[in-house]
């Protein structure tokens, strides 16, 4: 961390901050272009995460089927797109662990185990909506809503913290007990 | 245990009662609200009719953000009050800037502009605002998170 930088913002949380906004800011930039090039990548993650719901779902009820990208059950189904793929909250996770003053080796623990962690709890809230979306169509708009925008940041936010606790302060000598 | 699993506890339930609130009153009242009071600021960015917009849907944001100032262990009250009082308004002008984005990228304003492009990551940003603003307003709890990063550097207090 240059000394400048903490001689202007003392409070490591405002420093934070601003590593984070100028993360963010270079991943915004970044990722239409990313997508622009590598879209087949983008495309085959969908295809992926529709095929895994599909199969996770036919585990748990026999009538799931799978058309394109579209996954059923019964009479009830989700479209994955690009946002069901759990890449924003990668995205936001990944530039609050870089942002995190650590070292290089927590910061790729972080990643290694955080994004994969979000991406398991995003195949858990699609899963969720099937189910509530057949059994309690009018629970839907509700648990969409929740399980999307409301919990999204939580999550996120959780995992990080999970990081902090479970890694980095658990390794770091000298730091203070983990609550 | 305890101590860790309480405040996602609270979160959890906060979260859920506050989303009910949103859908059974928040989300018509707010709509209402910024249909009037964003429509100056929209004008000025070119943004004349207010469409029906997935970056509307985004509006919940005030969920996530209330649960974190609420649910942090730590928290003096003037400080969580302060930054609620605050971050609302912010979290309106974040809304403004994503609906102005969306019509702007779909309109005759910016011809051949891709909109996926231009949406995408003004939808992130709105994403983490939530986040940022509580960092920003509990920098003190999240300051003691910080210090210790780099082997317990400078000491700080775990939050409770």
């Amino acid at each position: 961390m240059p000394g400048s930088l903490r001689r202007l913002l003392p409070n490591p949380a405002h420093r934070f901050l601003a590593v984070f906004a100028l993360l963010l800011g270079l991943e915004v930039w970044l990722y239409p272009i990313a997508t622009k090039r590598w879209f087949g990548a983008v495309d085959a993650l969908t295809t992926a995460t529709a095929r895994i719901e599909h199969r996770v779902a036919g585990w748990i009820w026999a009538d799931a089927a799978l058309e394109g990208k579209q996954v059923w059950l019964g009479g009830f189904s989700v479209r994955i797109i690009e946002e069901c793929t759990g890449i924003f909250e990668a995205l936001i996770f990944a530039a609050a662990v870089l942002a995190y003053p650590t070292s290089l080796a927590r910061r790729a623990i972080g990643i290694g185990l955080g994004v994969p962690l979000l991406y398991l709890f995003n195949l858990l809230r699609i899963l969720v909506l099937l189910g509530v979306g057949r059994a309690r169509p009018e629970l839907f708009e509700f648990m969409h809503l929740y399980f999307w925008q409301a919990t999204l940041i939580l999550m996120i936010t959780s995992v990080w913290l999970l990081w902090i606790f479970a890694v980095v302060r658990r390794d770091a000598p000298n730091a203070p007990p983990a609550a | 245990m305890r101590r860790t699993l309480r405040p996602l506890l609270e979160a959890t339930a906060l979260s859920l009662l506050l989303t009910a609130l949103w859908l059974a009153w928040g989300q018509g009242a707010y709509e209402s609200f910024f249909a009037e009071a964003a429509r100056p600021m929209l004008r000025a960015l070119g943004v004349d009719a207010l469409p029906d917009s997935p970056a509307r849907r985004r509006f919940v944001s005030f969920v996530p953000f209330l649960v974190l100032m609420l649910a942090t262990p730590g928290l003096a009250w003037r400080r969580r009050l302060g930054g609620i009082l605050l971050g609302i308004p912010l979290l309106f002008l974040g809304h403004v800037g994503l609906v102005a984005v969306e019509a702007l990228s779909h309109g005759a304003h910016r011809p051949g502009s891709d909109s996926f492009s231009v949406l995408l990551p003004a939808a992130l940003f709105a994403d983490a605002l939530p986040f940022a603003l509580w960092a920003l307003f509990a920098a003190d709890v999240l300051a003691g998170l910080l210090r210790g990063g780099r082997g317990g550097r400078g000491g700080g207090a775990a939050p409770r």
